[in-house]
């Protein structure tokens, strides 16, 4: 057996330990600094913006043309007393981030909406990929008549949606684990 | 189902669904869009399935380290086999893994050519180009149209209807050109969209080839850039993947007005150059996502590999250990089958799980165990019939084994021999002992007649106790096996005490009468020869002669009643009284006897111990007296005439050889018996008197056989001696006893 293959070996059983210890221990990367919110046309709609902060690995990837997803977490909540809150709504919008190797820029697309953008540099886009424009979030009307509501927004690099070679390593690196934690704004509706 | 089935079942459905997982695990790394969402829940479950297995094993060998520990059957077998097993099944797998991660690892550098990488970007680049010349030339005639729209007349908007959305944005008229103009151009032009923006951004004109109502505005970034006076062009996957080329100018709005309008427009490409910019591009993107994930890939395919060794061997390992137990299973069951048989098991019957060799050895194990069984029962009972014959038997039987030890010492040997344990079996015959027997000149003799070498021998062997002399009659048999050698011996002792005895006492009686036949005949004219002689010759003599001839006539007469008396006593051993019989009181006949000695014996005191209600005995009244008559006399010639002494009489009801007995102990204080006449104390002329005749015992032992009794004599412990008389009692109530008066004459 090769050297390489030795150090193969050790390397897919020190994952194969460590994938038990470790969880989504690291959440860094995206920190979201604003939420609003209006209602138009009696749907709620939300806004976001999130600064993000990618390191070499993760921007690597996207140079050599791994897609990236994030998801949008979008929840609406009602406080209860005593115990934990019910969550009345949830909506995710997955945004892909790639690069477009023949055209040299970088595509933002919200699979939810189709809607597109194109960057010809990877900063540009990954501070397009920060401001989350206006989307629809419920019908107002599916919401009952209280003013103890609350939406929560949480913004995160998908690590299942990678490449399936990436995917151990992913987890059990801190590099990947790009999360923000859930911002709250209080709806008055 | 049993535990065994669910067990087989549990572990073929576990290994069949890591199997699936590892093919699903597998599929996941090289097409990521099929399984790569699951490519983490595979691999969690695949090793949770192998630590489950891991677990299985573990336990499977710590119940093997336990049976090794405690020795179990089969478990050194089934240790042995495992590790063959598994050597067998992972030596192989081990190898075919190292080389498999080796061509893994050669085979993923291989995809990966240099010339293909090369290949690669040049045609990317010559898309690039080619493009870029496109979009040059787009760029020219887009500016060529933003010239030529500002030459055209154009007409004043009369409504500014931004102006109500916004209120910041001017409400000055705008110049624009017509719809018509508008669609001219573009499609003059070959363009799909074109739109014409001012200052703010807000939407003046637009014509689009498509009909969208909604034009696809340009983000604010290139509006900033037009604004500055610097045109843009750029290629933009626009609408389902498909290239255009996005184009923007400053132009103005008219001669002579300083205000400026955007002109954006959109340029497709036609469907051949998108298909194939389409395929370089993602061609270009897959190499570019390999060639990043490398190392990524070797890794994984790397574990995949390792989930599938570890799989295969802790599947091998789990299988040895199966198929070891499986193996092993009836040769532990035959192991602790004969080790059941050894201890005296013979219930033991193996279980047939197979009709193989194995199953047939099982088989014959049982049929073996069966007649075993069957032939020890018949051992068994046919040594119960024969343990039953020898305790039932009067002869007493010994049986020794070739190196003299006892294998049977049946009932009435260990009688005949005054033998108290019964648990001599096992034992030595040289240790063969006896609390009130010597036994040594026994045994000396039957150890000398065995190592004479002889088949059969005989041989008479007296053995002395404290109170009797037995006489045996030793028969013994040499037991030779088929090949001549010794291998035991078997003595039959025979008791002819009796016999002897009798014979003994019958040659004293013929003996006795005829002495007294003999002698008793001439005596009377013997005596009334001397008398007449002495009366004749008496007076006629003188006095000197008369006094010799008085002196030697008494002397003869004396002599002759003294022989007389002795030719009485010989009568009275030789005679037989059993006729004549009367039930008798024991007690009084005693006591009468006793009454008639005591004044005669002041000194001795006679203390009685008697039993009430005793029975009476039927017996000749005047025999028996004479029995008692003897014995009080003996006891009283025993004791000390000057010192006071006692004579303890006790009379008993005892049960003796399964029926009910007067025993009459007489108890004296004297010297006892010589140890040397206790053998034979009861045969005529055998006395320690110096004055007995010899016969009063022997006559006493006559009586009371011929009563059915018996007579022992032993010496006490301390001082003197103890006769002891046994008569059968009689049940007969009412009878009238016989007048104590008429007994004493």
């Amino acid at each position: 057996m090769s050297r390489s293959a030795s150090k193969l070996t050790f390397a897919s059983t020190l994952c194969f330990c460590c994938l038990f210890l470790t969880g989504k221990l690291f959440a860094d990367g995206i920190e979201l600094t604003e939420l609003e919110y209006k209602v138009s046309n009696k749907v709620l709609l939300a806004a976001a913006k999130a600064e993000l902060k990618f390191n070499s690995d993760v921007l690597a990837a996207v140079q050599s043309g791994i897609p990236l997803y994030f998801d949008l977490h979008i929840k609406v909540m009602q406080p209860r007393p005593y115990i934990w809150n019910k969550e009345l709504y949830r909506v995710k919008y997955t945004f892909s981030f790639r690069k477009h190797a023949l055209s040299n820029q970088f595509v933002i697309t919200n699979l939810v909406t189709g809607q597109r953008g194109v960057y010809r540099t990877i900063e540009l886009a990954i501070d397009n990929l920060g401001e989350v424009d206006y989307l629809a979030v419920l019908d107002v009307k599916e919401l009952s008549k209280t003013s103890d509501l609350f939406m929560e927004m949480l913004f995160e690099l998908d690590i299942a949606s990678l490449p399936a070679p990436m995917i151990p390593m992913a987890y059990i690196s801190r590099s990947w684990h790009i999360s923000s934690s859930w911002l709250r704004k209080k709806l008055n509706l | 189902m049993n535990t065994r089935v669910l067990s087989l079942f549990s572990v073929a459905l576990l290994s069949a669904s890591l199997l699936c997982s590892l093919v699903l695990m597998s599929g996941a790394i090289q097409n990521s869009a099929k399984f790569g969402a699951l490519y983490a829940v595979l691999l969690l479950s695949n090793a949770f399935g192998i630590l489950a297995f891991m677990v299985i094993i573990g336990r499977n060998i710590w119940v093997l380290i336990r049976q090794l520990r405690t020795k179990e059957a089969g478990a050194r077998l089934t240790l042995r086999m495992v590790i063959i097993f598994t050597i067998l099944a992972v030596v192989p797998v081990t190898i075919l893994y190292g080389f498999s991660l080796d061509f893994l690892r050669r085979g993923v550098d291989s995809w990966f050519d240099l010339r293909v990488s090369d290949a690669l970007s040049d045609s990317l680049e010559l898309g690039r180009e080619s493009l870029d010349l496109r979009m040059r030339h787009l760029l020219l005639q887009t500016e060529k149209m933003a010239d030529e729209l500002s030459e055209i007349p154009t007409e004043i908007n009369p409504l500014n209807l931004g102006a109500f959305k916004n209120s910041s944005l001017s409400t000055r008229p705008y110049l624009i050109p017509t719809p018509a103009q508008l669609d001219t151009m573009r499609s003059e032009n070959r363009a799909e969209e074109l739109i014409l923006l001012n200052r703010e951004g807000v939407l003046i004109a637009s014509s689009s080839a498509t009909g969208n109502l909604v034009p696809s505005l340009p983000p604010e970034l290139i509006r900033a850039q037009v604004r500055q006076g610097q045109s843009y062009i750029g290629l933009d996957p626009i609408r389902d993947g498909n290239l255009s080329v996005r184009v923007a100018v400053k132009t103005n709005i008219a001669k002579n007005v300083q205000d400026y309008y955007t002109l954006h427009a959109l340029y497709p490409f036609s469907n051949r150059i998108n298909i194939l910019a389409d395929s370089v591009e993602s061609s270009y993107e897959q190499y570019m996502e390999l060639s990043y994930l490398r190392e990524k890939l070797k890794l994984s395919f790397a574990m995949t590999l390792t989930l599938v060794l570890l799989f295969s061997i802790v599947t091998s390992v789990w299988a040895a250990f199966y198929s070891a137990r499986r193996l092993s299973a009836p040769i532990r069951d035959l192991a602790e089958g004969t080790a059941a048989i050894a201890k005296g098991d013979y219930t033991k019957n193996l279980p047939v799980e197979s009709n193989d060799e194995i199953g047939f050895l099982v088989s014959s194990f049982n049929s073996m165990t069966a007649r075993i069984a069957k032939a020890r029962e018949e051992i068994e009972s046919q040594r119960e019939y024969l343990d039953t014959l020898l305790s039932q038997l009067s002869s007493g039987v010994i049986a020794l084994t070739s190196e003299k030890i006892i294998t049977t010492l049946n009932p009435s040997a260990r009688h005949l021999l005054g033998i108290q344990e019964s648990n001599y079996e096992g034992e030595s015959f040289l240790t063969l002992r006896s609390e009130n027997s010597d036994l040594e000149p026994f045994r000396e003799q039957i150890l000398y007649l065995i190592k004479e070498g002889k088949e059969y021998w005989q041989a008479q062997v007296a053995i002395l106790n404290a109170d009797s002399r037995k006489e045996l009659v030793c028969k013994g048999t040499t037991i030779k096996t088929s090949r001549g050698t010794v291998s035991g011996y078997v003595i039959v002792l025979e008791d002819v005490t009796a016999i002897v005895q009798g014979q003994r006492d019958a040659a004293w009686s013929e003996v006795a009468r005829r002495l007294a036949h003999e002698i008793k005949n001439p005596l009377t004219p013997i005596q009334l020869a001397t008398e007449r002689l002495r009366l004749k010759y008496l007076k006629k003599l003188g006095k000197e002669d008369g006094e010799l001839l008085g002196s030697l006539t008494d002397t003869i007469i004396q002599q002759v009643e003294t022989m007389k008396t002795m030719v009485n006593s010989f009568t009275d051993y030789a005679s037989s009284t059993t006729k004549q019989k009367s039930l008798t009181d024991t007690e009084k006949l005693l006591k009468g006897v006793v009454e008639l000695f005591r004044s005669t014996h002041p000194a001795v005191n006679f203390i009685y111990d008697i039993d009430s209600n005793l029975p009476k005995i039927k017996v000749n009244i005047v025999r028996i007296r004479q029995v008692f008559n003897n014995l009080v006399k003996n006891a009283l010639d025993a004791s000390p005439r000057d010192i006071k002494s006692n004579i303890i009489i006790s009379i008993r009801l005892v049960d003796y050889l399964n029926s009910e007995h007067i025993e009459i102990e007489i108890e004296d204080h004297g010297s006892g018996i010589p140890e040397k006449l206790l053998g034979t104390v009861f045969d005529p002329y055998v006395t320690s008197k110096s004055k007995g005749s010899g016969l009063g015992l022997a006559i006493v032992k006559k009586i009371l056989e011929e009563h059915d009794g018996m007579v022992a004599l032993r010496n006490k412990k301390e001082r003197g001696a103890i006769v002891l008389v046994r008569i059968p009692s009689s049940d007969i109530k009412g009878d009238t006893p016989t007048p104590l008066g008429d007994l004493r004459t």
